[in-house]
Parts: C-alpha cells; structure tokens; sequence
C-alpha cells in the first residue's frame, strides 16, 4: 500500500492543468490588417460575404489552390518520366493525375465545407458598429411606438360612454 | 351602476390590463427567455454570486490515518444589479369619453409588445453582444475585457479556457461538432473536467433552415454521400430560434447552451410586469402605469459556446 501511495499524490487546484481541446479552427499566417471568418463554402454564403466586403483569403483562394495542383502535376509528370522511378510508381502517378481535378478551393488550408475569408480590420469595425446602431434603432423603435401612441390618444376627440362598453365588450370578444 | 371617477379608474384599469395581460395567459413574455436562460426571481437590489475553485482530486486515505483538507477557494464573484423599467401613458378625459375607442384599445396592446420588447432586447443583449461588451447589469472581479464568449477566460487553477472558435465560424456540421466537443473539454477552475452535456442551440430566424438540417437530417446533411447524422445521434440537440431580436444584430452568430439549470446565464425577476392607474386631479386624465424591474446577465461561462457571425 505505501508503495503505491505514490501514485496518489495529492493534486493541488492549480497543479491540474486544464485539458487543452484541440484548436479546430486556428488558422495559421492571418494578417492583423484582416479579420477572418470561416464561411461556409457554398457559392450563395461566399457571394453574400463578398457583397458585404469579405475576399476569399489569398492564401485559400482557387488561385493559389491552382498554383498548388500545377506543381503537383509537375512533380508526378516528372517522375514518371524519370526512368529511375519503379513501375508501380509510374502507375500510381498515372492513376493520381487521373484524378486530380480542380479545386474549388485550396482544400490544404481550407477545413472542408468551409473557406476562410476575411475582410478589413476598417470593415469589420463598422459592422460591429452598425450592429450597436441597429440594436439601439430597436430600443429607439420601443419607445417611440408608446410615444405616438401617447399622443393618437391625446389628440381623441370628443364623445360619450360608448367607448367603455367597446372596450368591454372587445374584452368579451377575447374571452 | 352609478360611473364615478372611482370606479372609472378602476373599471378602465380591469379593462386595459386584461387586453394587455389576456394573451400572457397562452404565452408569458419570457417563454423564450425561460427557454434559454437559467431563471430566477429575488427580491433585494441586487444578487450577489460567488462561484469556487473547485476541490483536487480525493486523497488516498490510509487505514486509521487522518483525512487532508482541502479548501475549495474562491474564485470569481459576480453581482447582478435589477434595474426597473417602466413608462406611462396619458388618457386623456376626452379620449375616455371619446366615440373612437379603437385606440384606447391599441394603447394596452402596444405596452404589452413594448414590454415583451424591452426584456427581450435586453435578455438577447446577452448573447449578442458576449463577444464585445459585458451587460450593463453585472459588476465582477473578472477582468473587464473578458466578456460571455471569449478564447481566453482565466481559470483560478492557472491557465485559461475557450468557449468560442479562434476564428469565427458559419454554422455547419464541422463547427457545430467543434462546440459539441469544446463541451467534452471544459473544466472547473481547478482544471478538473466539467461536463454537461449541450442541449440547445440557440439562433437567429436566419439560421433556422440550417439548424433543423443539422439537427434533424437522418443522413449527414452536408454532402450526397448517404452517412448517417452523427450529431442527431449522438446528441440530443434542440434548436431555439429568438426572434427578430437575435437575426436583427447579427444574422450568423450561433450559439450552443447547456440546460438552463447547468449554466450559469442569469435572468432574474425581481417585479414581472404590473400596472398601476392614476388620476390627475387637475385635468382628469387617466394616467396608466407599466412597471417591471428585472437584471440579466453571466456568472459564468461553462455550459455556453458561441461564436460570432461574420
């Protein structure tokens, strides 16, 4: 047993070091002129953000996704016409050219499903503004919707005890 | 029944507060926000939090050897201060006597919407400003830049705790799975795990299609290849949509929430609507009254993940 205590150390609070999960989303080499969001990579979303003044990132394009396939395709075209290079290769190169298409994006920086885009620090500052300004129309919208309402009745002309038993009655109605 | 100023008052407050109150009997003015947030009521100025460090791991006890202590520490205190709300409206002797009545009907209509707006305005504020501001409600001994959502929340334990993507994220199968997982990762302040599980994902009206894609497909939604939805299966997600209030700030920010009895996002009553009316001696106009106090804001962050729309 007191051999085996030591396995059993008493762990401090600040001694257990909190599990790190797996930062999914990092993007490595952004640029502090940008903000980055990764968007979902279908053509309407990517349409959207470029509208509201978003670019795919440089680095993420199909520019540079092409550039990338290009050096590939040279690289195997290369080998296989290196006569050092076994037969099996040869064929494996064969097959991989085969089906190397075009990428819509550079799927090895891009997580599937999603291409990272950015858009200006500049940008991003005057949406988040306009978030602000739009969050406080609506407060706005609150307070002038019982004002005008406040002033319709004021400006109710004259009449008799009809409107109590309207009122009364539409409470019936609801019932 | 002789109609004295008396039974005026009276007879005009029965009648305005059942237009306004009538329909909360279907559906309260915080159904969604009941829904989201772990509610409370109190009945003091303000509420005072204090979450712990957390105790380590137990201790081998040896046969006949005495027990370690342990402290389980302070870590951060939170107080939600309840801030009123209220306004009044004038009827004027005329427009009570007037033959027009439909806009003394409208007039309790529209106080209700204006208070469903105003505690759902600032209960959404919560959520839609997490990623810049702290709510207006809440004083801490956290740091001042560390609001609801953040990629670097201090733990008292050393070390510090994301609830949001390093870089902001459009909802899909990928992302929403990354949160899914991010809940597996959190910990108590002492770097031990912390584990609820996620229930709901809260959104904006724009997202909805998405969402019920993500959460209700047999088949994973996002490609033509037949796998089945590993997220429906594996999680018991429901989907929130908030109105107007959300989609109007930001239309692709999302969020993902334990059970409201697992975190720790506040929203407390401390008067739900009522009315009042009045009489002006000098003029005899009717002055009605709308009241409610309440605060909203975060204690702590576990339990919550979101992330920001683009």
């Amino acid at each position: 047993m007191g051999k085996d205590s030591k396995e059993f150390e008493r762990l401090e609070p600040g001694e257990c070091e909190p599990v790190q999960p797996e930062d999914f989303f990092r993007y490595e080499g952004k640029d502090p002129r940008f903000h980055y969001h990764w968007a979902e990579n279908n053509p309407r979303r990517i349409q959207q953000l470029k509208r509201e003044g978003y670019e795919v990132d440089p680095a993420a394009s199909s520019a540079e996704a092409a550039k990338k396939v290009d050096a590939q395709r040279e690289f195997l075209k290369k080998s296989m016409n290196d006569p050092a290079t076994s037969k099996e290769n040869v064929a494996m190169a064969r097959e991989i050219l085969e089906r190397m298409g075009s990428a819509p994006v550079d799927t090895t920086v891009n997580i599937p499903h999603h291409v990272m885009m950015r858009t200006s620090i500049e940008n991003r500052r005057q949406r988040m503004e306009s978030r602000i300004t739009k969050s406080k129309k609506m407060e706005d919208m609150i307070q002038a919707n019982i004002s005008d309402l406040d002033k319709a009745l004021k400006k109710s002309g004259k009449g008799g005890m009809k409107a109590f038993k309207d009122l009364f009655d539409s409470v019936k109605e609801q019932r | 029944m002789t109609i004295i100023r008396a039974n005026n008052t009276n007879l005009m407050k029965a009648g305005l507060d059942e237009v306004l109150f009538g329909p909360w009997e279907q559906s309260q003015p915080d159904s969604v926000i009941s829904r989201v947030f772990n509610m409370e009521t109190h009945d003091s100025q303000f509420k005072k939090y204090m979450t712990i460090k957390g105790y380590p791991m137990l201790v081998q006890k040896d046969e006949g050897g005495a027990y370690t202590a342990a402290d389980a520490g302070e870590a951060w205190w939170t107080q939600l201060e309840h801030i009123a709300y209220g306004l009044y409206s004038t009827i004027t002797h005329e427009a009570q006597a007037d033959e027009r009545y439909g806009v003394i009907r409208q007039f309790p209509n529209s106080m209700r919407e204006s208070v469903e707006a105003t505690i759902n305005y600032y209960a959404s504020r919560v959520f839609s400003t997490g990623f810049s501001a702290l709510p207006s409600y809440q004083t801490s001994n956290r740091s001042t830049t560390e609001y609801l959502f953040s990629t670097s929340h201090a733990l008292k334990g050393g070390g510090t705790q994301s609830n949001r993507p390093s870089t902001d994220a459009d909802l899909t199968a990928t992302s929403l799975w990354a949160a899914v997982n991010a809940f597996y990762a959190m910990t108590n302040e002492s770097g031990l795990p912390w584990y609820k599980p996620p229930k709901m994902l809260l959104i904006p009206h724009q997202l909805q299609q998405k969402a019920i894609e993500l959460l209700q497909s047999e088949k994973y939604p996002e490609n033509a290849e037949n796998a089945i939805n590993a997220l429906r299966i594996a999680t018991n997600l429901d989907y929130v949509v908030w109105p107007y209030w959300l989609g109007s700030v930001d239309a692709d920010a999302w969020y993902l929430l334990a059970a409201p009895s697992d975190h720790q996002v506040k929203f407390i009553w401390r008067e739900r609507p009522r009315t009042k009316m009045a009489t002006e001696d000098l003029t005899d106009n009717l002055l009605y009254f709308i009241y409610s106090r309440f605060s909203t804001g975060w204690v702590d962050y576990k339990g919550v993940y979101g992330t920001s729309g683009a």
